[in-house]
């Protein structure tokens, strides 16, 4: 079969407890913007990687056959899918896949998405820029509040949710800090060690990208108990990371006196590991060149999901 | 047969309706009219008065001799046979030509209605397509939906429920029976009375003309279809080659819902993320009509290439339908024709809707069939933007919030409408079978007009979740800045005239609520006269304070002026002693001065 013009691409997902139809979903979205993407020959030979962290399988090998004859119509070549048999969390799991990755480009992709047909094409166009490593979709429906250049998309770091990396950028930061980093804030130190090889990270507003996100009934967006501890302990991590020990203890100070309970354990669980000398990333970026600290953002935003 | 069928024709009858319908369609030049189940012929004269021969045909040997009584045409025929029956019919019409086929009163008395009517229609095809005019009681005339509602059927020697109907018509059986005889309705004149000969007991709540129960009944009835003071159906039909059949009544494949896009292409950006929304729904029970509105043809491409690049298993549920002209209800009226779901919901260009949107929605239609179907709606403002210099774009520049009410309450959104489109779903049977469509003549508010017509007849299910996102948009085009606020509030009274039209349908609990808000605002009410006797009370204080201070000042002004007027006599007399002192005579009488005061000295001395 003759390998299609344009970059080779790598598509990458981490489950944790997503079921079949989060990931038909995805695959499918993922699949129809490689056929869209094709009609302008802006993508070549595409695999998706699936790894999954659920307590069981979340696919059969029935139900991945059913995909792959779905998709491999529409430009998919290979689709794989790896049960990694324990919670490694997303930055471990994305290293896991990347130690395949051989491809021009790699796509981080949260497995509750749904590409639009537009999605690869549009981000494939922001990395035509050789100073640009990482290109960011934009969320749908609730987008994410962080600001960006309108003009040259720059932006401070991008997630995971969805973006686009080259092979260049991959190399040089050597994947994700896994150590550091379980479920969030992985995606941030990831685009800063990017901009501090020498690469621009830019939200491209016209590749899209539906997330299922939900909100309460208060219009506030749902947050889960891991995501109140996690958050809190990246970002006490990634404040230490990047030579910020000031904000480490002013954080420490206001989670370990918040009413979160989840928010005091994750603190009190730092603040042992750094009096007791634990292990801890090597500070980087001692001049802020990248790290940039906005209250316990990590840019500028323009809005905040709560008051 | 008795002579109690002996009626006389008239204008201002039935049978008045009929004659003209007659004159009116007819075979020109054609001479034969023939009059099946004529009972006594009361049309027999007027027809001949116009040229025509009238032959008349019925079981009643009573009826047939009074017609040869009066020297015209008939002969007894019993239709229980129907092919013989049309046989000696047309035996009988002979080599004459045949003008019209009249039947007055007559089907419903038939139980093989249907059967002669599709024996006489290659009669009437062969003989030049004759027309065939029907006139046949009906049976949803309102005073029998009044009298029902009181659990009546009153069987009468005459009239709608004569006793001896075996058949029953309403507007839509009449015409199903007609097409499938093979004849195709050309036009009609109805015989309407407001009070049918069913009209009693006429104090009743459901028949008495003014009373509420029977204005909502009888505007239910004219809004669900013609007909409600119709007391007899008088049609005019062609034999026509075909018969059609029975349309499909439901199609079991039908979706749940049915989406209405409406767009007119001037936000390609928020479109996309429209359909991207719809198509990542967790529930795809549904399909989409994307309505462009006036877009120009050369334009439509760009729509149909958007939704023609989604995957296969959404873009076969959507369907692209272009439509010209109107306001902005019209594209919701021709969705509205086109929808095939059971429920129906608006989403415009720069909605966006949550996974769960349509999910939600069936899981309260399964709950709550035939309600509206009410999540909430968050609000999020947006403004324009270019993205990377010369694409069309928008910011987000505030999180959600949610602004109105999570619990529908029909008495709240008479104030204001807190019910987005993008939020909620309504029956299609609204519009099916009550007639309700979008207001073409309002230019904003229509989803408003049609939630409230709704929900007053159906109900809610309310979905108490947030399922979509409506955008504001802070600068740009929009509903807000395209029409005056002289529009919006026109918009509203129009609304509100139409509810005020007909008594206005609450829900349960509405007493509680009603009798609630009446309380708290007797209290305001007698809060604000308190408050109102108090400024009274504060003004008059004032008045008087005021009064007071004036007279004060006036004082201060008169003892001012006082002051003032002294101390300018004094400045004077200063003047003056100046003057004096500064004076010749004053210098040179000083030593006469000097004398004088040692003088005065030591006479006070001796005294």
């Amino acid at each position: 079969m003759r390998t299609p013009p344009g970059p080779s691409v790598t598509v990458q997902s981490v489950l944790y407890c997503n079921g079949r139809d989060d990931v038909t979903r995805m695959v499918t979205g993922i699949a129809n913007a490689v056929k869209a993407a094709r009609q302008f020959d802006a993508v070549g030979r595409v695999v998706i990687n699936i790894g999954d962290c659920s307590p069981t399988p979340m696919l059969t090998g029935a139900q991945l056959d059913e995909l792959r004859d779905k998709v491999e119509p529409w430009g998919i070549s290979e689709m794989t899918y790896e049960f990694f048999a324990d919670n490694l969390g997303s930055a471990a799991g994305h290293n896991r896949l990347l130690s395949r990755f051989a491809s021009d480009f790699v796509l981080f992709l949260n497995p509750d998405t749904f590409a639009s047909p537009f999605m690869l094409y549009e981000l494939g166009l922001a990395l035509v820029d050789p100073s640009v490593g990482i290109a960011e979709a934009r969320q749908v429906p609730l987008e994410h509040p962080k600001s960006y250049d309108h003009l040259t998309g720059d932006t401070s770091w991008a997630s995971t949710a969805g973006c686009l990396v080259k092979r260049q950028v991959v190399d040089a930061v050597e994947g994700f800090d896994a150590d550091a980093f379980f479920l969030y804030c992985d995606d941030v130190d990831f685009s800063w060690r990017a901009r501090l090889a020498g690469f621009r990270v830019v939200l491209q507003p016209t590749a899209r990208l539906f997330h299922d996100k939900r909100l309460t009934i208060d219009a506030v967006m749902e947050t889960g108990d891991a995501e109140f501890y996690y958050s809190a302990e990246a970002a006490l991590m990634l404040a230490w990371k990047y030579s910020r020990p000031d904000l480490v203890d002013l954080w420490l100070d206001a989670l370990l006196s918040s009413p979160f309970e989840h928010w005091v354990r994750a603190a009190t669980a730092f603040a042992e590991r750094k009096q007791k000398g634990g292990w801890l990333p090597v500070p980087i970026d001692p001049k802020g060149a990248v790290a940039h600290f906005v209250g316990m953002n990590f840019a500028d935003h323009r809005f905040l999901y709560s008051d | 047969m008795t002579d109690r069928y002996k009626f006389e024709y008239g204008d201002g009858t039935v049978y008045a309706n009929v004659v003209d319908l007659v004159s009116r369609f007819r075979v020109v030049d054609a001479e034969v009219v023939i009059d099946i189940g004529c009972g006594f012929g009361a049309i027999a004269e007027p027809l001949q008065s116009m040229g025509l021969t009238y032959i008349g045909f019925d079981s009643d040997p009573n009826a047939i001799r009074d017609l040869n009584d009066r020297s015209i045409e008939a002969e007894i025929l019993d239709f229980a046979d129907a092919d013989h029956a049309v046989r000696i019919l047309d035996k009988r019409i002979g080599d004459r030509s045949l003008a019209a086929i009249v039947m007055i009163d007559s089907l419903e008395h038939l139980a093989n209605g249907e059967i002669v009517l599709a024996a006489l229609q290659p009669v009437a095809a062969a003989r030049g397509c004759a027309p065939l005019t029907i006139a046949v009681p009906n049976i949803t005339h309102v005073d029998l939906v009044g009298k029902l509602l009181l659990g009546r059927w009153d069987m009468t020697p005459t009239g709608i429920l004569d006793d001896t109907h075996v058949a029953y018509f309403s507007e839509g059986h009449l015409n199903r029976v007609l097409r499938r005889a093979g004849w195709a309705q050309l036009s009609g004149r109805d015989y309407e009375l407001v009070e049918s000969d069913q009209h009693f007991p006429r104090q009743a709540a459901p028949i008495a003309r003014a009373a509420p129960l029977r204005e909502l009944l009888n505007a239910v009835r004219e809004q669900a279809g013609a007909g409600s003071v119709v007391n007899e159906f008088v049609r005019v039909y062609a034999p026509v080659a075909t018969p059609t059949s029975e349309p499909v009544a439901e199609r079991s494949e039908a979706p749940l819902l049915s989406v209405l896009v409406r767009t007119q292409n001037r936000r390609p950006a928020t479109l996309e993320e429209t359909l991207l929304s719809l198509a990542a729904q967790t529930c795809e029970d549904f399909e989409v009509l994307v309505l462009p509105h006036d877009v120009p043809s050369e334009d439509m491409h760009q729509i149909l290439y958007l939704v023609n690049v989604f995957p296969p298993e959404f873009k076969e549920r959507v369907r692209v339908i272009p439509v010209e002209g109107g306001g902005r209800s019209r594209p919701l009226n021709v969705g509205l024709r086109a929808a095939r779901g059971d429920y129906v919901a608006i989403l415009d260009d720069d909605d966006v809707v949550f996974a769960h949107w349509a999910e939600r929605f069936k899981s309260a239609a399964a709950r709550h069939p035939g309600r509206v179907l009410r999540a909430v709606a968050a609000e999020q403002e947006i403004e324009g933007a270019t993205w990377g210099g010369d694409r069309s774009g928008y910011e987000v520049v505030d999180r959600p919030r949610r602004r109105w009410s999570t619990q529908f309450d029909v008495a709240d959104h008479l104030f204001l409408n807190m019910s987005p489109p993008c939020g909620w779903a309504f029956p299609r049977s609204a519009y099916l079978d009550l007639g309700i469509e979008f207001d073409e003549s309002l230019p904003v508010l229509e989803d408003w007009d049609v939630l409230m017509q709704v929900v007053q007849l159906n109900g809610v299910s309310n979905i108490e979740e947030i399922t979509a996102l409506w955008r504001r948009w802070r600068n740009g085009e929009s509903s807000t800045s395209v029409h005056s606020e002289q529009e919006w509030t026109q918009a509203r009274t129009a609304v509100l005239s139409k509810l005020d039209a007909r008594p206005l349908l609450l829900p349960r609990r509405s007493a509680t609520k009603l009798h609630t808000l009446g309380l708290e605002h007797a209290t305001l009410g007698q809060e604000v006269r308190l408050k109102s006797e108090q400024v009274d009370r504060l003004s008059n204080e004032v008045g008087e304070l005021r009064a007071e201070r004036d007279h004060y000042a006036r004082l201060y002004e008169d003892s001012e002026r006082d002051r003032i007027g002294i101390h300018d006599n004094l400045l004077d007399a200063h003047d003056r002693l100046e003057k004096i002192w500064t004076s010749w005579s004053w210098r040179v009488t000083k030593p006469l001065r000097y004398v004088r005061r040692r003088a005065q000295l030591g006479a006070r001395r001796q005294g």
